[in-house]
């Protein structure tokens, strides 16, 4: 894709010197004048009713400057989750409970001169609870006349149920019906940056302006406000450097509770969450059960697909059903065929929130479905590649579910033909290794889909203005949120090829409220798709007025002149005529005709596009330790041309890492008896280093997409998607054994392999 | 409360520090170099990581009064005065060895430490070397490709200077 100049570039990251130097600034490393240290005093019951609070103890400490309960704060039921208006989410929360859900939950706040006083202040407070019965597992919080974890829900929180065709006689006319049970587990972002905020506050007004490490600068001030009590102008989201997101600061989480302590007190007042705090107090992808059946012919032809699932999302409903929906939006992203059904719910539990995290869904659903979807190769006797050859979707085929999605392209037959040809699928197959004493060898793949967006679910406006300055160097101002995934590079990637002048030409003003249009900012990976756009409408309207200009002083039609790096050049010949900073300096500074030249666009997509990836693995199991080693994991990937070739494959290897994270160790393991997380540190609850990281092989597959500002699609969250799955299926291939959770830490797979051998001498 | 004396990227520093400081707060702010990020406080995640007496350490291991007599590197002490990247900054740009940046000051530090005694390390090396600062967005890849695009720029500076 030559045409292009700055787009398809390994352009330097705009944020990369400041990152290596340490000069990034994060809300940790601002400095204030006077700033107070907020700390909350949590529930270590499960269920409770708060019976009395006595803070007396805790304010007569030197240095406290606030101590805040439910009687002191807003009452606004409301929803922290970070989707656009209208609220999509039971208003289930408060800033402080009354009624304790979690152990974790909100009961008071401390704004002290120190941290130190603040955690002594918190220990001064008597609070006296009631215990109540708290519920778990998804048996007991269903069965019939089970107590309501909120008033009123059924412990529900959200239901669908769709069905295409006739499922039942489907099951009944099919030659053979595989079922398969799977149980994903809770899992955890782990950002290596805890949360954190600083609430500052114009005691003129009352005006509040939050720094935040936050994904939503736009939805924060929406819902900061509803949650407090203000009106929206009183509220300004400034977003710092962010130190890792991946959902997990998709939403406010706690910063309402140092915007009270910071109205309480009158100055500034930061919340930085503890790593413990971080692991077992904020969000969750929680724990999912799916129960798939599928119908399918003696040949081996998919004819009905039914799935059942349930996720259990923890004490307050936070993102709410539409995580299911998402696995909806995808259920035959895949495998489409005439008799479809789904039937998902998510419900209430006494456990830590679920929320948004990376993929939404989908990591879990992978896994469910390509395992079940190897078992039926294997019922079958057939190879799992040649049973998904068989079913997979083609460019045209028909979908019930997701009939919406746009079909410019599909990357999906090269994605296997690479991925296949780069494990050595075909040589592992005819020649398969033979076992190394207790070692045995397997190979597995696992592909997906994924959207570009959320359009038609939800409001999906991107907004930018491109101010253009007297030297043909531009400001871009947007609210679409740098996390580290890399858009404000993207960005200005984008706006240096619309207007025509080189990258560095670009500086980015990012993530403020009062500076930048509004944009429902970093999830669903819709930010290039959707703010990339944006930021293309923006310029051209730049580059119209500029062109004119132009023509002006080269007396010639504007339509006969384009730009490119920096020059005016002859549309047709591309002959360069005059440099654009000349151009820009007589726009701004004729004598009677000077002017500014900035403007804004907004966008909302109009369709929305799936990206396809394929990972591939190749594992040596330990049969008597039940060890896997990861020998070589492929991963490939189209999602439309690629903007910035270096910052995408930092998403799709990371990504890839992560997944294997939670396919291999990741687990927030609950205590039955009590409630409490177990393993709230990082020695405890596990996630990839470096030693972690296989041979690992990632490959985009470039398609050129129209829907996209320059052929992109989306990127984000996906890498994150199939390799645990691949992973899962090579082990299922070395040991037969299709293991229903994850991860596939040593012992599950030792007590796997185990079980099945006696079984087989039962 | 006492008193210690310390070198603070090569600079000399005199000061009090209360008995219970950890070393990464001393930096942060009692020095104000925020590069140091805190990650944990524990010594699991290496996002605290600075250098004493040239040898990885994680900052909130170590009271600050301990560190009376050391001499101590922060990612601000790699950067040259006039703003320019040292090599194994300069390789971490090139290579995209970065994303949300924040385990990165601790990253560069230990990556910096192992090129000190070990000018041509293997990946298996590098793994071993760098397996205490974590990094969720998981940009191991790349981090491994920018100790070896360091260690060929040391090499071919070594080489310019003969």
């Amino acid at each position: 894709m030559d045409k292009h100049f700055v787009v398809g570039k390994p352009v330097e990251r705009i944020d990369a010197y400041d990152k290596v130097t340490g000069k990034a600034v994060y809300v940790g490393d601002m400095k204030f004048d006077r700033l107070l240290q907020g700390k909350i005093l949590r529930s270590p019951y499960a269920h409770a009713i708060v019976k009395s609070i006595d803070t007396s103890k805790a304010k007569a400490l030197p240095g406290v400057r606030a101590v805040l309960t439910y009687d002191d704060v807003p009452h606004i039921p409301f929803t922290p989750c970070g989707h656009p208006l209208p609220f999509d989410s039971p208003l289930d929360s408060l800033i402080f409970e009354k009624e304790v859900r979690y152990v974790g939950d909100t009961v008071a706040a401390v704004a002290a001169d120190t941290k130190e006083i603040a955690e002594k202040a918190i220990s001064l407070i008597d609070v006296e609870y009631e215990e109540l019965p708290f519920l778990l597992k998804d048996e007991d919080i269903l069965a019939d006349g089970a107590m309501e974890i909120h008033k009123d829900s059924k412990n529900i929180i959200g239901t669908t149920f769709t069905e295409y065709g006739d499922v039942e006689a489907g099951l009944r006319d099919a030659d053979i019906v595989v079922e398969d049970e799977y149980r994903s587990p809770i899992v955890t972002h782990a950002q290596i940056e805890p949360h954190i905020s600083i609430v500052d506050i114009d005691n003129h007004t009352g005006k509040l302006t939050f720094y935040v490490s936050n994904q939503v600068p736009t939805i924060m001030r929406e819902r900061l406000a509803y949650i407090l009590g203000l009106p929206r102008r009183m509220v300004r989201i400034v977003k710092m450097a962010v130190g890792g997101g991946f959902g997990g600061k998709q939403e406010p989480v706690y910063e309402f509770i140092n915007a009270v302590l910071t109205q309480a007190c009158h100055c500034p007042v930061m919340l930085e969450l503890t790593r413990e705090e971080n692991l077992a107090c904020t969000r969750t992808r929680p724990s999912h059960y799916f129960k798939l059946r599928t119908g399918v012919t003696k040949d081996g032809k998919i004819t009905t697909r039914d799935l059942y699932t349930v996720r259990n999302n923890g004490a307050y409903a936070s993102h709410g059903h539409s995580v299911v929906l998402n696995e909806y939006g995808q259920f035959e992203g895949l495998y489409p065929c005439p008799n479809t059904r789904f039937d998902g719910k998510t419900i209430y539990s006494n456990m830590l929130i679920g929320a948004a995290m990376r993929a939404y869904g989908m990591p879990q659903y992978c896994i469910a479905n390509e395992s079940h979807i190897d078992h039926i190769a294997r019922t079958l006797g057939m190879d799992p590649l040649d049973f998904r050859l068989k079913n997979l979707y083609k460019q045209g085929d028909k979908r019930n579910f997701g009939n919406y999605y746009a079909d410019y392209t599909c990357g999906l037959p090269q994605v296997l033909e690479e991925g296949l040809k780069r494990i050595g699928y075909k040589e592992f197959r005819e020649n398969p290794p033979a076992d190394n004493g207790p070692i045995k060898y397997g190979i597995g793949m696992a592909l997906s889909t994924y959207q570009a967006c959320v359009f038609p679910f939800s409001c999906e406006l991107s907004g930018a203005r491109l101010m253009l300055q007297d030297d043909a160097s531009a400001t871009l101002f947007i609210n679409c949120t740098e996390i580290g995934q890399g858009t404000d590079t993207v960005m200005a990637q984008i706006a240096a090829e619309t207007l025509g002048v080189p990258y560095e030409w670009i500086s980015v003003v990012e993530g403020d409220t009062d500076l930048c249009p509004p944009d429902m900012g970093a999830y669903a990976s819709r930010q290039t798709y959707v703010t990339g756009q944006a930021v293309k409408k923006a310029t051209l309207k730049c580059k119209k007025q500029f062109l004119e200009r132009a023509g002006v002083m080269l007396e010639r039609p504007a339509e006969e002149l384009d730009t490119r790096m920096g020059m005016v050049i002859d549309k047709e010949t591309g002959e360069e005529l005059i440099d654009m900073p000349k151009v820009a300096e007589n726009l701004v500074y004729h004598l009677t005709e000077g002017d500014t030249c900035g403007y804004e666009a907004g966008f909302v997509p109009t369709e929305n596009v799936l990206e396809y990836m394929g990972s591939f693995a190749k594992v040596a199991v330990d049969t008597e330790t039940g060890k896997v080693e990861v020998l070589k994991l492929v991963t490939c990937m189209d999602c439309g041309n690629l903007i910035n070739p270096q910052t995408a494959m930092g998403q799709l290897t990371g990504g890839g890492i992560m997944s294997l994270g939670f396919g291999t160790m990741e687990q927030v393991l609950i205590d039955p008896k009590t409630g409490k997380v177990l393993n709230d540190t990082l020695l405890d609850y596990k996630i990839p280093t470096f030693a972690d990281v296989p041979d690992f092989e990632a490959k985009f597959i470039e398609t050129y997409d129209a829907a996209g500002a320059y052929g992109n699609k989306a990127l984000g969250e996906p890498p994150n998607i199939t390799p645990a799955a691949a992973i899962h299926n090579a082990v299922y291939d070395a040991i037969g054994v299709n293991i229903p959770t994850n991860p596939l830490t040593p012992e599950r797979v030792y007590e796997a392999i185990a079980s099945a051998k006696q079984g087989k001498e039962a | 409360m006492q008193t210690i004396h310390i070198k603070i990227n090569g600079k000399d520093w005199t000061g009090p520090v209360e008995d219970g400081e950890t070393l990464v707060d001393m930096i942060r702010y009692r020095l104000g170099l925020t590069g140091t990020k805190r990650g944990c406080e524990v010594g699991e995640c290496g996002a605290c990581t600075v250098l004493i007496d040239g040898v990885p350490n994680a900052s909130c291991m170590m009271l600050a009064a301990l560190a009376d007599g050391k001499s101590i590197t922060t990612i601000e002490g790699l950067t040259n005065e006039d703003g320019s990247l040292s090599p194994i900054q300069q390789a971490f740009v090139d290579a995209a060895a970065v994303q949300c940046g924040y385990c990165t000051p601790g990253m560069i530090l230990s990556a910096y430490a192992l090129l000190q005694h070990n000018p041509h390390p293997t990946r298996e090396e590098i793994k071993v070397a760098l397996s205490g600062n974590m990094c969720r967005c998981a940009t191991y890849e790349q981090v491994m490709e920018a100790v070896e695009r360091a260690s060929d720029l040391l090499a071919a500076a070594v080489v310019s200077k003969e």
